[in-house]
């Protein structure tokens, strides 16, 4: 379970706490043995994006997605976007580049949808939408990192639903009503993307997009508990 | 929810079988029925009352131990997985419906110890726990689940059909896919998640609350406790907030097409559509998030009666 802390185990890991929060947080860590897992995920992909070479891409498939997404950042300056500056608080110190953030981004979600799935049913994920938020990139808009990073998720889902529904021994009521539900998910990444690309300077709009992204997966994971209930009956 | 299993028992049904017998005071209820409907009640005998109305061609097993007392109906899943084993892991007592070949559908009525840790599933059946004081976990495909009672870890997932959850106490957890949700007077920490649905939270005396919706309203109407959290967030829905005049709370508001409407004296910047804006109440010591992308946002003063 998501709780009030996980918002500041980026920040934590980022050495960006008070002391006070610190003292706080590292209290709680002692005694919750989920935000420890994700406090070691956080830095294993700090750690990794340092060494990360940042090798551009063979086929340069950004250039089409910025030219779709940018807004003069400017539009809204009399709105004071808190949500925004709380995400630019939480950022890494470590400088990433939008390949770096996306690739870290990319990795927490493979590695969160890929560890339920391995772990089974009985498992918690790692929080991997709002970990992909958390790592906006320093250079870039919020929209950039979500996008790209949504390419690399989407191949992860589409094989844990091919999983899910093709071979799994759900029966066809149960199957057909997560396959509806998936469908309605989509429905709101489609809408919530484009509303991105319309604003890729809103903070709102990329964690609402990672936070459906997040909703998907945790369609499947309830969904794989269906089955396992249907199997343990 | 009737399920379609469930009307075809009570077409069927036609055999009582009720025993009573005594369980440790550490005993866990491992309850699975295929379809029908299962019902829990409490009392303070140390003992376990089982009524099931079933079939004439089925039967229940029972094989007592001190530690689980583990009911199942393993025949629907065909002849050539009759499973007539009875599950030894530690001591446990084991209640089956034998009836090869065909899947059983059973109506459990039992009546278990108040603090008998549960754990019920089943593809199709309806469940109600009624003054539980224990760990409560309840896992349905298509059926609509009530607990009332509870307290420590309390889930209740449902594929198909709504969740209902009273007074409970500890981390409450309901997840839903198609299917609404009502937690009233919960306290502790409450997660609540389905994607076709309403989410309703009354009563609440919860420190952290969690509430996601992917196409449904999200209710909340109770106190916002010291310190505590509360994120509400849906896509294609409303998001109603009744908290009271003396609310201490930072709130952050965000949605993307609908209106924003507030009792208290809060004024958003203009062009705020897509983007989130903060206000604080009182000494701001609470933190909620309140979000909807296509929906309507309403912080209303809830009026105790």
């Amino acid at each position: 379970m998501t709780d009030r802390w996980t918002p500041y185990l980026s920040p934590y890991v980022d050495g960006e706490m008070d002391a006070g929060e610190l003292g706080l947080l590292e209290a709680h860590l002692e005694t919750c043995a989920e935000c420890r897992v994700t406090v070691r995920q956080l830095r294993g992909v700090l750690e990794w994006a340092q060494t990360y070479p940042g090798t551009p891409p063979a086929r340069d498939g950004w250039r089409g997605i910025a030219a779709a997404i940018r807004e003069p950042a400017s539009a809204e300056a009399e709105v004071v976007d808190l949500g925004a500056a709380r995400t630019r608080r939480r950022r890494p110190t470590l400088g990433f580049t939008v390949p770096r953030a996306v690739a870290a981004a990319a990795l927490l979600l493979l590695a969160g949808a890929a560890g339920w799935w391995l772990r089974g049913a009985g498992q918690e994920p790692m929080p991997a939408a709002s970990a992909m938020a958390e790592l906006a990139p320093a250079g870039g808009s919020h929209a950039e990192a979500a996008l790209l990073a949504a390419q690399k998720y989407s191949t992860a889902v589409a094989e844990l639903e091919r999983a899910l529904l093709v071979e799994s021994r759900l029966d066809t009521s149960t199957a057909r009503v997560i396959r509806d539900k998936l469908g309605a998910i989509d429905r709101a990444i489609t809408e919530a993307r484009q509303a991105l690309a319309a604003d890729p300077e809103s903070a709102y709009l990329a964690e609402h997009y990672a936070h459906m992204m997040g909703r998907k997966l945790a369609l499947l994971r309830n969904a794989s508990r269906a089955e396992e209930t249907r199997v343990r009956s | 929810m009737a399920t379609l299993p469930a009307v075809l028992a009570a077409l069927a049904l036609a055999q009582q079988t009720d025993t009573t017998f005594a369980v440790s005071a550490e005993a866990r209820l491992d309850l699975g029925n295929y379809a029908g409907e299962v019902v829990i009640r409490t009392w303070e005998r140390q003992a376990v009352r089982l009524r099931a109305t079933h079939s004439s061609r089925d039967r229940i097993a029972i094989a007592p131990s001190m530690s689980v007392v583990r009911v199942r109906a393993e025949s629907w899943r065909g002849s050539s997985e009759r499973d007539m084993d009875v599950d030894t892991e530690g001591s446990r007592v084991a209640v089956r419906v034998e009836r090869p070949g065909r899947p059983s559908i059973v109506n459990f009525d039992l009546t278990v110890p108040a603090r008998m840790a549960l754990d019920l599933s089943g593809p199709y059946t309806d469940v109600r726990v009624e003054g539980a004081e224990g760990e409560v976990t309840v896992k349905v495909n298509e059926g609509d689940v009530t607990v009332r009672g509870g307290a420590g870890n309390v889930s209740a997932q449902s594929v198909e059909g709504d969740l209902r959850l009273e007074n409970t106490r500890g981390r409450v957890r309901a997840v839903g896919i198609d299917g609404s949700i009502w937690i009233l007077g919960a306290s502790g920490e409450v997660f609540a998640e389905t994607t076709d649905g309403s989410i309703t939270l009354e009563r609440m005396n919860a420190t952290t609350v969690e509430a996601s919706s992917v196409d449904g309203d999200i209710v909340y109407a109770g106190p916002i406790e010291v310190g505590g959290w509360y994120s509400l967030v849906t896509h294609d829905g409303d998001v109603r907030l009744f908290i009271p005049e003396d609310t201490s709370a930072r709130i952050t508001v965000a949605r993307y097409e609908g209106e924003f409407v507030s009792d208290f004296p809060v004024t958003l910047p203009p062009r705020s559509q897509g983007r989130r804006a903060t206000f604080t109440l009182g000494a701001g010591s609470a933190r909620i998030e309140v979000e909807t992308f296509e929906g309507d946002i309403e912080i209303r003063r809830l009026r105790t009666r």
